[in-house]
């Protein structure tokens, strides 16, 4: 991937990786961590209890409307407690260690998805874990998650979050078929409702004649141009998506993954408990794209890779550019967890506490064009108002401005610093208000 | 086993691997064939001078940031390219003395009373040799101080010739002598065409915002050129413009200090177009023969302003005034 300024300039501009290897299934891990709902999203309460049995695909936890998380192994519920989201947000979890046999609890498939009714595809989808945000009757009381309705637009992505990640692709090349047989079913769900497929610029025209009758659209495969909230910006017709958001806009986004194991749960009567993730950094000729169960520790997919780890590396849940660093080897893979990524010590990138220069690369570089040096050192010393009115609330954390800053300024970290000073005040008043 | 300790920060995890030092080191680089085409004219003079104020700079730069209780931030190499451009401006004859006070009005003045690197609000260099030269004009008068030296070269500043003997005068000057550097100047800020090859490496590079100097020369040829239009007997051709005086040196290497210009695109076109209008109009009315480190000053106190020039934020409502 080309990443460096091209004699000052041209931005600099990042490909998205073409890379199809073999998809590499993991061996089940002993022990499994599944994490349940993050603050703000509909409580899911645990249906188990410590000590108790489960099969592969019981449910584990569920929302007051019947939504679901199922066990992705079989085995005994040893701890209900505390984890922490690759983010850091701390939330409750569920850990499983790993029986002697595997055993699943099936329920009654969808064996002809043409002749099923409309209600059955949604009350199956549902009870699989795959609710229909869109038919709040289906959900009943708490609905999936908050967000005003009507939805207009579905948007399906096969379009990978950064540069290094190849997994949403995959469901276009050689998991095609998955994704063929999950869209018919999503399409008679969706009703009136428009469907819209997000493919690579390069895939376009293969996707055009392998979806027909799906309205296909290109995205360009340049970070950050691939970046899902600028290309939903650009599907809303308007440069207008960080206020106030998506679900603002009528448009709900669903990853290509998450709509081709959905079809496959209704096909099989399985709840979905894998995911792909594309792992590289230290020690691999190139990244390798795995299938694990979610909840697996990332210290288990080190040991079936083969990479040691060591002291001061840098282990990151998703790619380099957006992911989290992890100070933890049991971290699980979550849902949307798409990519691993460990950075040996030598290579680990160091910001500084260094004065900006006002040399503006950042500014030049930013792709929502907020005026980051000055946004940041705003950020940086709390001036929260003053970070919202020059825009820093439409940030899309993109990493672009710390990429290039010469001072090696956390520039990312200032500019959320930022937001979260204002986030912070608006719900003091908020608060206040209510008293 | 003790689980390893690993490595934690918010992303990006990855860097192009650009630092400060190397802007800094580039632009001393860039700066080194004029700096020695300079010595080699003026011999030890020139030497002498150039070794005075960047010494001069970089003890004065460790002690100030010592006092101000930072860390000595040498290390960024920003002080050794202002060192050096303070040095290239003056000519081989300038009292010690007075090379000793310009370090100190750059770096303890200029930049560490603003707060150092990113603080100042005026291009240090400029800053100092502006109150030099309204301080002692007499010991910063090139042709005056270098009356000594043995000379094949008309012994007066081109611009000093044209404002007080006319356009005549000026013609006496051959452009492709002012263009490599035949002129009574500084020690290498008027050797036009070294300056030029390093600053386009430096544009190329992208070590300095390559819109500014385009713009700035750009709008020195143009207004020259409209006055040159108007009254073709009183004022002398663009290309005079721009081969004498420091404006070359500036534009590459002045205006296009990144703490005060501009960072927004056409900000720094416009920032540039009015380094240039101001020059010219300084050169033809104004009392000092080169108006450049004043045209440059003033922009530099417009920069905030001209900073607005800013496309709006995507994804942002405009709030309501």
């Amino acid at each position: 991937m080309r990443t460096e300024r091209v004699f000052g300039f041209l931005k600099p501009q990042v490909a998205l990786s073409e890379w199809d290897g073999e998809v590499r299934t993991l061996p089940l891990p002993d022990r499994v961590r599944v994490p349940l709902s993050r603050p703000g999203r509909v409580p899911l309460r645990p249906v188990v209890t410590v000590g108790e049995k489960v099969k592969s695909g019981q449910p584990l936890a569920s929302t007051l409307s019947g939504t679901a998380v199922h066990a992705p192994i079989t085995g005994e519920v040893i701890r209900i407690g505390p984890l922490h989201t690759p983010d850091g947000l701390q939330i409750q979890g569920i850990d499983i260690l790993r029986g002697e046999t595997e055993d699943w609890m099936s329920f009654q498939p969808i064996e002809d998805a043409e002749g099923a009714s409309v209600d059955d595809l949604m009350n199956t989808a549902h009870s699989l874990g795959f609710p229909a945000p869109w038919k709040p009757e289906v959900l009943g009381e708490g609905g999936l998650s908050s967000g005003p309705l009507p939805i207009r637009t579905i948007a399906v992505i096969a379009v990978d979050r950064e540069p290094g990640l190849s997994v949403q692709r995959r469901y276009l090349t050689e998991r095609r078929e998955e994704l063929i047989g999950a869209l018919g079913p999503l399409q008679r769900m969706a009703g009136d409702i428009r469907l819209v497929l997000l493919v690579p610029r390069s895939l376009a025209n293969e996707a055009r004649g392998t979806f027909s009758g799906i309205d296909v659209q290109e995205v360009p495969e340049r970070y950050p141009e691939n970046h899902w909230r600028l290309v939903l910006a650009r599907l809303a017709g308007k440069g207008n998506l960080t206020i106030p958001g998506a679900r603002g806009q009528g448009i709900l986004l669903l990853t290509a993954e998450n709509v081709a194991l959905a079809g496959r749960a209704l096909r099989e009567g399985r709840p979905r408990t894998t995911k792909l993730i594309t792992v590289s950094g230290k020690g691999m000729a190139e990244p390798v794209t795995v299938e694990a169960v979610i909840g697996t520790p990332i210290s288990h997919v080190f040991e079936e890779l083969g990479i040691q780890v060591e002291e001061n590396d840098r282990i990151i849940l998703g790619g380099i550019w957006r992911g989290h660093a992890q100070f933890d080897l049991q971290a699980p893979i979550t849902r949307a967890t798409d990519g691993l990524t460990i950075n040996p010590a030598s290579e680990v990138v160091h910001l500084e506490e260094a004065p900006c220069i006002h040399c503006g690369r950042c500014v030049r570089a930013c792709p929502v064009r907020i005026q980051v040096g000055i946004v940041a050192r705003l950020g940086e010393f709390g001036f929260g108002e003053d970070c919202y009115q020059a825009g820093a609330h439409a940030c899309i954390e993109c990493g672009l401005c710390a990429y290039v800053c010469p001072a090696k300024r956390p520039l990312v970290q200032y500019m959320r610093f930022g937001k979260s000073c204002h986030e912070k005040k608006e719900a003091e008043e908020a608060a206040a208000a209510v008293e | 086993m003790k689980p390893p300790l690993l490595s934690v920060a918010v992303g990006p995890h990855t860097h192009d691997g650009s630092s400060v030092a190397e802007i800094y080191l580039n632009q001393f680089l860039a700066l080194v064939p004029a700096a020695v085409a300079g010595v080699l004219i003026w011999g030890m003079g020139g030497l002498r001078t150039l070794l005075l104020a960047v010494g001069a700079s970089v003890v004065l730069e460790w002690v100030s940031a010592r006092t101000r209780g930072r860390q000595v931030c040498l290390a960024d190499g920003s002080v050794l390219v202002q060192g050096l451009l303070l040095g290239m401006l003056f000519h081989p004859e300038t009292p010690w003395w007075l090379i000793v006070v310009g370090a100190a009005l750059m770096v303890i003045l200029g930049k560490h009373f603003f707060g150092g690197l990113g603080g100042y609000a005026f291009n240090p260099v400029l800053l100092s040799y502006a109150i030099l030269l309204v301080s002692w004009p007499g010991q910063l008068n090139a042709a005056k101080q270098l009356a000594g030296y043995t000379l094949h070269i008309p012994p007066l500043e081109p611009l000093v010739a044209w404002r007080s003997f006319g356009v005549e005068a000026s013609q006496v000057f051959s452009l492709g002598d002012l263009f490599v550097g035949q002129q009574i100047g500084g020690i290498g800020s008027s050797m036009i065409l070294l300056l030029v090859v390093g600053g386009l490496y430096l544009m190329l590079r992208g070590f300095v915002p390559w819109r500014i100097p385009l713009a700035y020369l750009g709008s020195v040829f143009v207004t020259a050129w409209l006055f040159q239009l108007g009254a073709p007997a009183d004022y002398p051709s663009p290309l005079f413009h721009l081969c004498s005086g420091i404006v070359v040196f500036a534009a590459f290497f002045l205006a296009t200090d990144f703490t005060c210009s501009p960072v927004n695109p056409w900000a720094q076109v416009v920032f540039g177009i009015g380094c240039g209008l101001l020059t010219v109009i300084i050169r033809t009315f104004g009392a000092w023969p080169d108006g450049t480190v004043f045209a440059v000053l003033i922009m530099n106190m417009a920069q905030p302003l001209i900073d607005k020039i800013q496309r709006p934020v995507i994804g942002v409502e405009v709030p309501a005034q």
